[in-house]
Formats: structure tokens, sequence, C-alpha cells
């Protein structure tokens, strides 16, 4: 059977846990240890870079992140777990600086602009401590007046600290949800009106596991910007948000981790609709 | 695909900003330091020898800035869908701009009037303008920067109601000094423009803060008649057009906050302009609304503006024969812009 080629991008701002997903999915695949949707066809010829970031991801220790100028292209040959398609598919493992200074400088490589044209998905990841809600200084100046007038009742003592340093204007100081928001309306934009398959990748799931809310209304309360967008133009622009922790928990909490016999085990994959330890199962939506 | 521009290309890229000839910043930034349109070399930029997509071997292609539509840049959406164009004026320190920051600070939030937002060709626009009134801004009171800019710019928003009609909107930003011009003299009022023929809705905003002024308010209420009959005489300003007059920073006003004498001269103001607008338009509206009300007023934030951009969104559009470009060729020194940008990169006609 002749493997089809595919490209999904993946962005994210940096630390959104795009490498150690990917580590987490060569672990998964490369080793066959837990039932998985896509599986390995065959190894592919290139494999040093997989095999180190997915080492670091098996003794529990970080993942370095991919530093900004040594941005790679992971290709994997894949297939179905009945084998009734094949894929030889490319993620590009990019710095998440890089998309920090598109969204700055307002300029993409014309490569990067042809695998953007080229990708048949996208998958954006996010990690929920990133995703700051900027706040009003009139909602500020609420609470701290109620905070004042909390400390005046008990009788204590406050000298509140005023802050007069203005901070000008950058686009860095844009909000966290402007900037996701930015960058994927570029991406569709430079489509023109073809459609692309969208996963948001809510990273490090952990951190927000018992607030018992679903990947999507997670995105919906945290980013609302980015979830109407979605929804909006969803028609043409299907998109589905998970919620994924790679590394099992925090890395804190290493010894816990090491104790799985199966390491795939440690992995979560959440969506609307289920809970599994399948990485693998954004992609498949991601090629459907 | 777009533009391929190299490392070397450092022009300020801003439609009718004359920079690069006579070192005058449009945006009104010292030297064009800081200034988003002028692009500046980032820290060993010059040294790197990376590669990746923002730092290539084979060229840029340069983006759309995500910043206020000149003319120009409007037109492409004009022509692709039904869009609506707000004028929004009134003289300086009004509150026209944080009117505009108060609609995005509420729809950021989530569906707002019943529009589910769809996109935005201006989100760093309207960042910037909700900036200084943001807690990472640092300032210590919530405040909007003025807007410096004597040719139209426009904010964008992309909206979808819950039967998936979807409305563009564009709010124009553009300085209070222009219609202060307007006011004293009657050649600019013809001058101003078609931007305001194509409206679909003039919005005039009264400053509270002088109406609550006893020195100041009946300077603020004359001025404000004197703009809608200079636009109206100048034929700038069509009778068919829907205009709504906003009493602004109505927390400035609220009964409970100011004496009787003000109460009945806020409603004296609204009965006058009651009286012209009936006689010389066919669909006119005097409200009051508090953008974004002081610490401890009664009012919430985002007071009576819902109403007013639900209105905006959903009104049928009036028949209005007049072509977005005509006033585009007049315009000065005006040059392709990174706006076009959005052109190139295709923009969705869904």
């Amino acid at each position: 059977m002749t493997a089809s080629a595919r490209e999904i991008l993946v962005m994210g701002l940096p630390k959104a846990g795009k490498t150690t997903f990917i580590a987490a999915l060569w672990h998964v695949i490369s080793t066959k240890e837990i039932p998985s949707e896509l599986q390995m066809a065959e190894l592919q010829p290139s494999r040093d870079h997989l095999n180190a970031i997915a080492k670091r991801w098996r003794e529990c220790v970080a993942v370095e992140r991919t530093i900004h100028g040594k941005d790679r292209k992971v290709s994997l040959n894949l297939q179905t777990a009945d084998g009734s398609k094949v894929f030889r598919l490319t993620l590009p493992d990019t710095s998440g600086e890089v998309f920090t200074r598109i969204f700055e400088n307002r300029r993409w490589a014309t490569s990067f602009g042809e695998t953007v044209d080229s990708s048949d998905a996208l998958i954006f990841f996010l990690h929920p401590d990133s995703l700051v809600v900027p706040q009003r200084i009139d909602d500020g100046v609420e609470e701290a007046v109620h905070v004042m007038e909390t400390v005046e009742s008990s009788g204590q003592e406050t000298s509140p600290q005023k802050t007069s340093n203005f901070v000008p204007w950058e686009a860095s100081r844009a909000s966290a949800q402007a900037k996701i928001l930015d960058l994927l309306q570029l991406v569709i934009r430079a489509r023109k009106s073809r459609a692309l398959r969208i996963v948001i990748i809510v990273s490090a799931w952990d951190l927000l596991k018992h607030k018992r809310i679903s990947p999507d209304k997670w995105l919906a309360e945290k980013a609302p910007l980015v979830w109407q967008f979605l929804n909006a133009n969803k028609e043409k622009r299907p998109y589905i948000v998970y919620g994924i922790s790679a590394q099992g928990d925090d890395y804190s909490k290493a010894n816990t981790l090491r104790e799985f016999i199966k390491p795939s085990e440690r992995i979560r994959v959440v969506s609307e609709q289920e809970s599994s330890s399948d990485i693998t199962k954004p992609l498949v939506w991601a090629l459907e | 695909m777009g533009d391929v521009e190299t490392q070397s290309s450092r022009r300020c890229v801003e439609p009718g900003c004359t920079f690069d000839s006579d070192g005058v910043c449009l945006e009104g930034f010292p030297g064009a330091k800081g200034c988003p349109y002028k692009s500046q070399p980032s820290e060993g930029e010059a040294s790197e020898s990376t590669t990746g997509p923002d730092a290539p071997s084979d060229g840029w292609v340069l983006l759309p800035d995500g910043y206020e539509l000149s003319l120009e840049a409007t037109a492409d959406i004009t022509r692709a869908t039904e869009a609506k164009v707000i004028v929004v004026a009134g003289e300086s320190a009004a509150g026209k701009t944080t009117l505009v920051t108060c609609i995005f600070e509420q729809i950021s939030e989530g569906v707002y009037a019943g529009q589910q937002f769809a996109g935005s060709d201006t989100v760093l626009a309207f960042e910037r303008a909700c900036y200084p009134s943001r807690i990472a801004s640092e300032a210590e009171q919530p405040e909007t920067e003025r807007t410096k800019r004597l040719i139209p710019r426009f904010f964008h928003l992309q909206l979808k109601n819950e039967a998936g009609k979807l409305t563009d909107l564009l709010l124009t930003d553009m300085s209070g000094e222009v219609y202060r011009r307007v006011v004293d003299n009657q050649e600019n009022a013809t001058s101003l423009g078609g931007f305001i023929r194509r409206a679909d809705f003039f919005v005039l905003l009264l400053d509270g803060k002088r109406l609550a002024s006893k020195e100041l308010r009946q300077d603020g209420f004359r001025r404000g008649l004197l703009l809608l009959e200079a636009l109206l005489q100048a034929q700038v300003l069509s009778k068919m057009c829907p205009v709504r007059v906003l009493i602004a920073k109505y927390d400035l006003l609220v009964p409970e906050q100011d004496n009787e004498n003000t109460v009945k001269f806020i409603e004296y103001v609204e009965a006058e302009y009651k009286k012209f607008g009936t006689e010389h338009f066919s669909d006119f509206k005097v409200s009051r609304i508090s953008s974004r009300p002081k610490e401890n007023s009664s009012l919430d934030y985002g007071f009576g503006v819902e109403p007013l951009f639900s209105e905006w969104v959903t009104a049928d559009r009036p028949e209005l024969n007049v072509d977005f470009l005509v006033d585009v060729k007049e315009l000065p020194n005006e040059r392709e812009s990174i706006n076009y940008l959005w052109r190139q990169l295709g923009r969705q006609k869904e």
C-alpha cells in the first residue's frame, strides 16, 4: 500500500507543550505498549531527535524546549489500527519563540508560508498557565477597595501600593488570547477559503483535572474570543479541543510517575466525549 | 501569497505617513521610535544565522499589521460583505475610543448582544486601545489614549448571530480635532469626505464631563448641534442616515451624583437635540451611555452600549449609492499599504 503524504502544522506560544507531546507520541507509537488508533507502519530513517526527546520523557525529566533556530520537521510513518490507511506524517517541531516573533514582527519565512499552505490540518498548543485573562483597572480597583475594606474592618493597618509607571504599549503586551486568535487568523487567511481542520490542545491538563470541566468549556471560559472565533468558523474549519497531559503529572511527582509499568499509561487525553491514554487521537481527528 | 521583503526593508508602512520623506510620524511617535508601523531592527537581528519561520534564508512574507485599517483596506471588506460603517464622531475626549474599547472588552468576555465574535482584521488595534485601561499597563487610572490621526482609520469586527448571519462592522477612529475643525470652518466640513456619506450610522458623542460643568456645558452642547448642521449643509451627512446622539460619561450626570440644575439641563439638551433631529433627519435618537463608569458609580460597565451595538449590527442597511473608494483616490500620499496584504493573503468571502 502506498503511503499518502500528510502534513500537520504545529503551532503554539513558548512552553505550550509541543515537544513533550511529540516525545510522548513517539514513545506510544514506537513501543506499541498500549493500543492506539494510529500505529507505526515502519521506522523512518531519521530518529535521533525523536529518540532523544522520548528518552527524557521516559525518565520523567523535562523535555528540552525546542531552541529558536533549531527548528525541525519530524516525519513519522503511520498506519491506522486496521492497516487500511498508511500515512507519512510530517510535524514541524518549531520553537514557540518563533510564533511570538511572527506575532510581534508581522512576518514569516516564505518556507513557513509554504508549510501553512500545504498542511492538511493545524494543531495549536496552549498551556493553561499562559492564558492570563487581562484585568481592567476598574475591575482591579473594585477588588482592591474590597480588600482594603476587609483589612480595615479587621483593624489592621494598610498602606496601599500605588503603581505609577505606565508601561508603553508594544505588541508583546497584547493579551494571550489575542495572540492566539491573531496567529489562528493569520494561518486561516493565508490559506484563503480552503478548509482546515483545527485541533486545540490544552497541555498540562493534569493541572485542570480537579475542575471537572471539559476542555471545550474550559477554552470558552478562559479564552472566549478564541472560542467564539472557532465556533463561528467551524463549518469550513471544524475544530476540536483536547486536554492532554503528555507527562501524566507534574515532574515534581516523577517518582510516582516512574512506577508506571507502561509509561504510555500515564498520558491523559481528554475530549468532550472521552478520556483515554491514546495520544494519537488528535492526529486521527486531524487527518479525517 | 504575499510580498516577499528582505531584512533591509524598514520603512514606515502606514498609509499616508510621510515619515520616510520628512521625518514626521503620523502616529505622533517622536522619531517614529516605538511606532508599530515603522519596523525596527531587533537586538542581534543582523547577526542572526538561524533558520526557521522567522529567520529565513528564503525571504519574508509580510503579514497584515493588525492595526486600524485604512480606507483602501476597508474596501476589501465593504466589497466582500455587507459591512456596516459606523462613524463615531465627537470632539476630543468625548469618549469615542472608549466606546470602541468597551465593545471589544465586552465581546472578549463572551457572546455580546447575541453576537458571536467571528474575526477581526484589527486585533492589535483593539488591544492597543484597551491596553491603558488594563492592569498590565500599570497605569493608576483607567485611561484611553487619544486618537491623533486626522485621516480616517477603522476598527473591524466580524460578527455572527444565532441564525448564522455574518456582519462586518467598521468603526471609525479619528481625532476629535477633525470634528473641532469642521465646527469652526465649513470648508473642513465639505472636505471631510465621503466616508461619512457611506455611514450606516452616524454616532455623535457629547462629552458628559463638559455637560456636567456649568462653565463648559453650553459650549459643549451647542458645538454638537453645529457639527450636525455643518455636515448637513456640506451634504456630507445624509438626512437619510440614522443619527444617534449619545450623552457620554453619563456616570458623571446621574441624579444622585449631581444637583437638580444639571438634571434639568440634560433634559433640555436632549429635548433640543430631538427637536433638531426630528426636523432634519428621518431616524434620530438620543440616548445616555457610560462606556467605563468611574469608580463607585451605580452604573455598570458599558451602561447603554449593548442596545446601540445590537442596533448597529442588526439594522437593515439603507440604500446608499456611494462608492467607498471615491475618497481613497483623493487621499494625499496614499500608497501601497501593509493592509493590502489582507487582500493578497486572501480575504474569506463566505
